[in-house]
């Protein structure tokens, strides 16, 4: 293969072999290249008939990785919305139980004020009914204790010798009425109590009888007060007064005696 | 503050609500829970309302109107003073709707503009504007008028029934009427309605005093009369009327 050429008679055997060693390296590499090559065609080709053969799995693989992927996709976004609305529900919980809280509190608050109100409730109980019973009961039924004296008094002496009796009838009555108008007057509950000729007020009054008379100027004026009223702290009237009225002349009426 | 008034012919009511809802009645200076709708025209030229009224008039009825009621809506002169002043029913029923406004503010201490007013459920049109005119000309705004049945029915709490039917017995003091109402919804519908107009609770008590006084007289052999019991007689006209 090599052509050995002619060279002079005085190089020496070392420079020979170097250059065969030289040949014989380049003789490798040459081989040692025609045998890669030969074999990457090889591989090559293999490779190309592998890619050839399996491009539809690929393809198939690379379709169930993409759907793999839109699954994964789907999956997260599924997760970051059911994070969103986790996130959501503990807020709402958590202002669920803060407001819960706040009642619980203001429910705390009204129990104990509820309490306090009781308290003072029955306080004002006691009070008012020790109230009613020192300041309305009790001198309400002082002041019936002379009226029922006098009474006693009149039915002891009843069984006397008429000589011997110190109250008459008229008296009695004058002592009650009296007592009794003392009694009323600690209500602050006066009587309404108008003399003849008097205007007729009807605030005040409520006229049952008419009386004639020929005076003009006597016309609607109190001819008599049949029955006395009452009235409150002078502004409420409990029991109007009872009168009979003059009219001028009025046919219908009788005169007053 | 809303007001609630129940215009009767013998009585006027009126009410408020609590701080809870509740109507309550509204007592006058008297402490009595109504005014007695009578207006009493004095001399002087000022009006009377009321038990005071009434007490006047039986010194001069000629000065007063009673029964106003069934005048509503017509050109019935109700009273005419010397000046030709006319009075129909729409005024004596302003002067009632005053009396109850001043009632009002001086119990609750609130000023009262705005009413609710019950009115016959056969009133008609006219009826109807007159009332809410008489309301106006006492300062009274009526934010609703209520058939009194109607309102009857409410107090009732006839409303809260789904799809019933009732029948409302209101016995006034004067008159006497019956309605049937019937529920829609939320609100009550009269669906028809008839009445005596001379037939009412002053009835009943004429025919209670009749009674007493005939019992007395079977037991005692004398029947007081009012000429010579006068006050006998009223206290028995008052007692009655307060069984």
């Amino acid at each position: 293969m090599f052509e050995r050429q002619k060279e002079p008679a005085d190089r020496t055997v070392a420079s020979d072999d170097k250059e065969y060693e030289h040949l014989a390296q380049r003789a490798a590499l040459l081989l040692t290249n025609s045998f890669k090559v030969l074999i990457d065609d090889s591989i090559k080709k293999v490779l190309d008939h592998i890619f050839i053969d399996f491009a539809p799995l690929r393809n198939q693989l690379n379709q169930i990785l993409n759907k793999q992927q839109e699954i994964l996709d789907q999956i997260l976004a599924k997760l970051a919305q059911l994070e969103t609305q986790s996130t959501k529900n503990q807020t709402s919980q958590q202002q669920i139980v803060y407001s819960l809280q706040h009642i619980e509190k203001q429910l705390d608050q009204l129990i104990a004020e509820s309490k306090l109100l009781e308290n003072a409730s029955r306080e004002n109980h006691l009070l008012s009914q020790e109230h009613y019973q020192d300041h309305i009961v009790q001198p309400m039924v002082h002041s019936l204790f002379p009226i029922i004296d006098f009474i006693n008094d009149a039915e002891d002496r009843s069984g006397e010798p008429a000589t011997d009796r110190k109250i008459d009838t008229n008296e009695l009555t004058g002592a009650i009425f009296t007592q009794l108008q003392q009694f009323l007057a600690v209500y602050q509950i006066e009587p309404i109590r108008h003399r003849p000729k008097a205007k007729f007020n009807p605030s005040l009054m409520r006229p049952v009888k008419t009386v004639t008379t020929e005076n003009r100027q006597l016309d609607n004026r109190i001819a008599k007060s049949l029955r006395v009223g009452f009235w409150w702290r002078k502004e409420r009237v409990l029991r109007f007064e009872t009168v009979a009225l003059y009219k001028f002349k009025d046919s219908k009426s009788e005169t007053v005696n | 503050m809303i007001g609630g008034i129940d215009a009767g012919n013998f009585r006027l009511k009126m009410s408020c609500a609590d701080s809870t809802g509740n109507p309550n009645l509204i007592t006058n200076r008297l402490g009595e829970p109504f005014i007695r709708s009578v207006v009493y025209f004095a001399e002087d030229g000022s009006t009377i309302v009321g038990t005071e009224a009434e007490n006047a008039a039986l010194a001069n009825p000629e000065r007063a109107v009673f029964d106003w009621k069934q005048s509503m809506g017509t050109d019935t002169v109700l009273y005419q003073d010397g000046k030709n002043k006319i009075c129909k029913a729409k005024d004596i029923l302003a002067h009632l709707f005053r009396e109850a406004k001043k009632t009002i503010e001086a119990k609750t201490g609130e000023v009262c503009e705005e009413v609710i007013v019950t009115d016959p459920a056969n009133y008609n049109d006219l009826q109807k504007k007159e009332t809410l005119d008489a309301a106006s000309e006492a300062g009274l705004k009526v934010l609703l008028l209520l058939h009194e049945p109607t309102a009857a029915a409410l107090g009732n709490e006839f409303h809260k029934r789904k799809n019933s039917r009732a029948l409302v017995f209101d016995l006034g003091g004067g008159t006497f009427d019956v309605s049937i109402v019937q529920n829609k919804g939320n609100l009550c519908e009269v669906i028809a309605t008839n009445g005596e107009q001379k037939l009412g609770g002053k009835d009943f008590n004429n025919c209670l005093s009749e009674l007493i006084q005939e019992q007395f007289e079977a037991k005692h052999n004398y029947r007081p009369n009012p000429k010579d019991h006068p006050v006998f007689c009223q206290d028995l006209a008052q007692r009655v009327e307060q069984l």
